[in-house]
């Protein structure tokens, strides 16, 4: 089908973006990749009045490194964060998730921003950046604000931008010490999209006891969430004994699962202990061999 | 579309059912009502409209309550027209005693066709659940700004 009609604008700067989204308020749409946007439109079950397309602002786009933290622009495709090789050397989960996302066509187009935006409960990216600690910010016509990855993912599908306001940067602190990272999912056999993905990052001293972890699970509820209990329940811990796995069972607490005909919440409860084991111990793993990161699919 | 689940509400159960069959209350917690109107016999002529992510939802048809068995039970039918398409689904309500709260269960099923339901389907169940979850909440911070105001 094609899209009702609608104004396009292709603005060339942030400011005159954001002047467009608060002159048309929520009639006005942002487009970035268009890979969940356009197909709602053409089917017309969104029939936005007024299209802001971000794609000829090149301040958004493009991966930045300064003051131990790495900055990337909200229109950075994830084919781009997977090739870049600056990611690769100062924080490969990154590359490594985003070659996990959909097909090359969709890796192409899809932008990190609109995947944060969007928080469609099986995105990838949204685990990945409550286990790194992101900081999104975000401009509106009322100014600047920055918002943890912890406060950003309110409600399915609902993200704390406001209608008037476009995502420019994700910003993530570059973890130093024994740090590794790892990002494991079950990915859905036709789009690829998380039927559970669980990223996790862990801090090891010396001794390989955890000093610090964060664990977030997408694709079981309506939200990525953190499992904040189960960080508790490993900080001091020896990762080598038994407190991975009674990490990975209290996992599935406080998730109000989903479930349909590909995986019901039980299916979907077990795929968290299971996910956020192989999650941990890769993490583990990449901590104390200095390689970093890891991360893997399966189908 | 399958949909099950349950919310424990902070009140006693007869207050819980009341509220339930209140039209008022219904009125004002149901989302994005433009229309809800009673015909008789539980039916209500209904029209909502709500959006998430962009994607308008709109419901035109009869939401029927049946079959109650105060303070325990009872039926809901949803018939009508969505987004372009159909849906048609009855769901039954439980209401669990538990002293001070109660928990009530839902249990439902729904034929639903059309272009949401096509193109949207991972993602209809969990917008369900969200609605619901959204119902329940508000239902409960009524009946506690009424307990207030007897109260008081
Ligand atoms: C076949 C297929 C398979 C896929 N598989 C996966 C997968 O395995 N894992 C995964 O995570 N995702 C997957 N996706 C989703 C894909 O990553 C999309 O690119 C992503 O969800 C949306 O990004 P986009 O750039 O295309 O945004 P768009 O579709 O352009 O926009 C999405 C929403 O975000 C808003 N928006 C976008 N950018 C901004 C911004 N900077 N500021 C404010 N609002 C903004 C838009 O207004 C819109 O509401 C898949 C998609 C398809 C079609």
């Amino acid at each position: 089908m094609i899209t009702e009609t609608f104004e396009y604008h292709a603005p060339e700067d942030v400011q005159a973006a954001v002047a467009i989204l608060a002159e048309h308020g929520p009639e006005a749409k942002v487009l970035a990749g268009g890979h969940s946007l356009v197909p709602l439109m053409r089917l017309r079950l969104a029939t936005p009045s007024v299209i802001v397309d971000l794609n000829r602002i090149p301040q958004l786009r493009g991966i930045t490194t300064e003051n131990g933290s790495i900055t990337i622009g909200a229109m950075t495709t994830h084919a781009a964060i997977e090739h870049s090789a600056e990611l690769k050397a100062m924080l490969p989960v990154l590359p490594a998730a985003a070659a996990l996302i959909g097909d090359p066509m969709v890796r192409n187009r899809g932008t990190i921003g609109g995947s944060l935006v969007h928080a469609d409960p099986a995105g990838d990216w949204p685990a990945v950046a409550l286990a790194l600690d992101a900081q999104l910010q975000l401009v509106g016509s009322h100014g600047e604000t920055t918002v943890r990855a912890d406060d950003f993912f309110v409600d399915l599908l609902t993200s704390a931008v406001e209608p008037d306001e476009i995502l420019t940067n994700i910003t993530i602190p570059i973890p130093t010490g024994r740090v590794g990272v790892s990002y494991q999912k079950f990915a859905h056999p036709a789009s690829g999209y998380a039927v559970t993905g669980v990223a996790a990052m862990v801090m090891l001293d010396d001794a390989d006891a955890c000093i610090e972890s964060r664990i977030a699970i997408t694709g079981a509820g309506a939200t990525a969430v953190r499992a904040t209990e189960s960080e508790a329940m490993l900080r001091g811990t020896d990762l080598n004994g038994g407190s991975i796995d009674r990490a990975a069972e209290s996992a599935v607490s406080g998730i109000d699962f989903l479930g349909d005909i590909y995986a019901s919440e039980e299916y979907r409860e077990q795929l968290v202990r299971v996910y956020t084991k192989r999650s941990l111990l890769a993490a583990f793993r990449a901590a104390t061999s200095g390689h970093g990161a890891e991360a893997a699919k399966t189908i | 579309m399958k949909l099950t689940g349950n919310y424990t509400m902070k009140a006693p159960r007869a207050v819980v059912f009341d509220t339930l069959m209140s039209v008022d209350v219904l009125r004002s917690c149901l989302p994005g009502v433009e229309k809800f109107e009673h015909t008789g016999d539980g039916r209500y002529e209904t029209r909502l409209r709500a959006g998430l992510a962009g994607v308008k939802g709109e419901f035109a048809g009869t939401i029927t309550l049946r079959d109650p068995v105060p303070p325990v039970s009872y039926t809901l039918a949803m018939d009508g027209n969505f987004s372009g398409g159909f849906v048609s689904g009855v769901g039954s309500i439980r209401l669990e005693d538990l002293g001070a709260q109660t928990r009530v269960e839902y249990s439902g099923d729904a034929q639903v066709s059309g272009p949401l339901a096509s193109v949207g389907q991972r993602l209809m169940a969990p917008a369900a659940k969200m609605v619901v979850g959204k119902f329940f909440r508000c239902m409960e911070a009524q009946i506690e700004s009424r307990t207030n105001s007897a109260s008081r």
